[in-house]
């Protein structure tokens, strides 16, 4: 799914994995990107849908502008 | 037990045997010794044999990934990769170093943790061609034989990534197959693992790659506090000067300063930005990858633009390595020299090695010491066509290249040229920067004593700068967790003690390489230092250590590497600098000689000697031999080990 609260720039994604690791230990509290919210491909980046609507957490660890919280 | 940080197994395989077993990690051995780099280490003294040949079965291959590796913190994807390396250390082929290559990895150590493992210890030789599959709980020796000899390295990521899904990959490509001494391994495509012949050693035990997933995750003890001291580290990042030009070049951002450390080739240093500069690399970089959670983001894909090369690329850890690679050639054809890179890479060739041996090649024969007939008909001219049959016959062991393939000093005997004098080969191995260039900064003086052979990364400090301001290198040294006394020590004249120095800095990049964190954070003055380091360590693993004890496993690691290499016959005599160092260098820019690091005094061999000196009592090690002493040996806790 897609998250209204934030601006996904595919192209900026350096697949660091600093989304999921966030996401996965605020949430669950192990650093584990199977377990994260937000989901990184090669060529796509998209939300689970399980993932809270004005969470942003993600974004906020994005280094690379990739994640845009709007 | 529960574990935080660590992933808490260490996974054994036995190739010959086909036998796996998964055994619990031992905490007070891994507090010691940290984890990955150091780990590697202590689990390699009981594994190695010494004086047994790199490349027979029972030698291993240790792979660690460190406690912080997976984690939030910044550049936690380091893997080490330890192996007895096989590129002869000496002329009569009787010695052979250990220690431990380090790759960034995006995924490969992040996964080898989410699937439990922090070490992986494989011995043995399969019976035919493998990968081993690690998947959680499911470990399995897979067979290989429809990669082996027929996919590159990128082309075995795709397909195992094809297969398992989002997945961290190892793989070997024909150099290594073919057991050539100067093979490596590639780590998620984008990094290198084992320069001098990592690569050999998986190909001489019939192993193609390893792919890892996992799905458990990391547990930290102390969240709250682990978190914080991340956000330090990430705030206090963006204001570095270096923090956005990273994400546009890479560390390319850095040519400015770096291209001073480079060999001065056919053109002027000048001359060189209109080639490789950064506006040649702006245009070249197709688009970049971090490691795990790394904020710097280095690791680059590139794409020819123009020319007869239009359309080819490559993947690298960065572009300094394309001009490096170019300069060696003395072309300004971006074009070529990214090709030739993408065929290394793909067969798992080290670059700087084809690099080296090319240019000599072309130089020797330009100057008709070597002839067409001594290579097998080729007229080696500077040109793409040259080069690329030279680097197919070492990689494919064809013709002439079968003696080039086995190290520097075959090659030399096969041409009757004396390559160790003539390059300057310190440990039987190509020294990546050369001192009369560089001046004598710890990062050139780690090229002598470095255990582990002619390498340098782990003293990249503020140092690997030229002409830094001594306040501010002082004002940092304070951050190396030095005592009153040991400060003193480094800083007793007008300027700083390189052999000093360069103890303290081995002693925090292994730090940095055990817990499993990259070393550009320290190069590029992030705020990664043993402070910092200590927060990280005892937040996520519940194991308080303070940053003098946090270095004292530093120091224990690096005298643990020491003893590896004493048992295998190394002494004070391997440290010694190369003749070639004292031979002024005359370029087109004029003449180069080896200097202190502000380039006021020429050094002699004497100046080198009492270097030596002043590392080795710094170490604590004996001067005469070169080899840690037992009262070092006892106040470490490393007084039931012998060498």
């Amino acid at each position: 799914m897609n998250k209204a609260n934030i601006r996904v720039n595919l192209n900026k994604c350096t697949q660091c994995s600093s989304c999921q690791l966030q996401c996965s230990f605020f949430y669950f509290k192990r650093f584990n990107p199977a377990q994260a919210r937000i989901v990184i491909e090669s060529d796509s980046i998209h939300f689970t849908d399980d993932c809270i609507a004005k969470c942003h957490l993600c974004a906020d660890y994005c280094a690379y502008g990739a994640l845009i919280k709007l | 037990m529960k574990y935080f940080g660590y992933a808490g197994k260490i996974l054994e395989i036995d190739l010959t045997r086909g036998q796996i077993l998964k055994r619990d990690l031992d905490l007070d051995l891994a507090s010691a010794f940290i984890g990955g780099y150091g780990v590697n280490c202590r689990l390699a003294y009981d594994l190695v044999e010494p004086r047994l040949p790199p490349l027979d079965p029972q030698n291993p291959l240790i792979i660690g990934a460190g406690p912080l590796v997976g984690t939030l913190a910044p550049g936690s994807g380091q893997i080490q990769g330890l192996v007895k390396f096989p590129l002869p250390a000496s002329r009569d082929g009787e010695k052979y170093y250990v220690g431990a290559g380090s790759s960034g990895s995006r995924l490969f150590g992040p996964m080898l943790k989410y699937a439990g493992y922090d070490h992986l210890v494989i011995t043995g030789r399969a019976p035919n061609p493998v990968y081993i599959k690690v998947i959680d709980d499911d470990v399995e020796i897979c067979d290989a034989r429809n990669l082996w000899g027929k996919t590159d390295t990128y082309e075995t990521n795709a397909c195992l990534t094809e297969k398992y899904g989002r997945s961290g990959t190892l793989a070997i490509g024909a150099a290594g197959e073919n057991l050539v001494r100067f093979a490596l391994a590639l780590t998620d495509n984008r990094s290198t693992l084992g320069r001098n012949g990592l690569g050999a050693v998986m190909g001489s035990k019939n192993l193609k790659a390893i792919v890892a997933k996992g799905s458990r995750g990391i547990a930290i003890a102390d969240p709250r506090r682990f978190m914080k001291t991340v956000e330090e580290i990430r705030q206090t990042a963006t204001q570095n000067p270096f923090f956005e030009p990273l994400h546009r070049l890479g560390i390319h951002c850095a040519w400015d300063d770096w291209k001073i450390n480079l060999n001065v080739g056919k053109w002027p240093r000048d001359e060189w930005d209109k080639a490789f500069g950064k506006k040649k690399a702006e245009e070249t970089i197709k688009d970049i990858r971090a490691c795990n959670a790394c904020i710097l983001g280095c690791r680059i894909s590139c794409e020819v633009k123009e020319g007869e090369f239009a359309g080819e690329g490559t993947q690298t850890c960065q572009f300094l390595h394309v001009a490096v690679f170019a300069q060696s050639f003395n072309t300004e054809d971006l074009g070529f020299v990214i090709k030739l890179m993408d065929e290394c890479n793909r067969a798992g060739m080290c670059v700087l090695a084809i690099g080296a041996i090319a240019s000599f090649l072309a130089t020797l024969f330009e100057q008709g010491t070597i002839t067409p007939a001594q290579l097998d008909g080729l007229t080696l001219h500077r040109d793409f066509a040259s080069f690329q049959a030279l680097a197919q016959k070492i990689i494919h062991r064809k013709g002439f290249g079968d003696r080039i393939a086995d190290g520097w000093f075959t090659a030399g005997e096969n041409f009757s040229v004396d390559f160790e004098k003539a390059l300057g080969l310190i440990k039987g191995a190509f020294p990546t920067y050369d001192a009369r260039v560089v001046k004598m900064d710890p990062r050139i003086f780690q090229l002598l004593v470095n255990p582990r052979g002619a390498h340098h990364p782990q003293t990249h400090w503020i140092t690997s700068w030229p002409m830094q301001p001594l306040d501010r290198i002082k004002d940092r040294a304070r951050k190396l967790a030095v005592t009153t006394e040991e400060y003193g020590r480094i800083f007793a004249g007008d300027s700083f003690n390189t052999g000093r120095l360069t103890r303290h800095l081995q002693d925090l990049g292994m730090t940095v390489d055990s817990l499993g964190m990259c070393i550009f954070y320290p190069l590029f003055d992030f705020e990664v230092h043993m402070d910092s380091l200590s927060e990280l360590y005892s937040a996520a693993t519940g194991i308080g250590l303070s940053p003098r004890d946090l270095k004292q496993a530093g120091e224990r690691t690096y005298n643990m590497l020491k003893i590896l290499n004493a048992r295998e016959g190394f002494t004070r005599e391997d440290d010694l600098p190369p003749s070639l160092w004292f031979r002024p260098k005359k370029t087109v820019e004029g003449v180069e000689e080896i200097m202190d690091y502000y380039r006021i005094r020429r050094l002699s061999k004497d100046d080198l000697e009492n270097l030596l000196d002043d590392y080795y009592e710094e170490r604590g090690w004996d001067p005469k031999t070169g080899v840690p002493t037992k009262k070092k040996l006892e106040a470490l806790g490393l007084n039931d080990l012998h060498f």
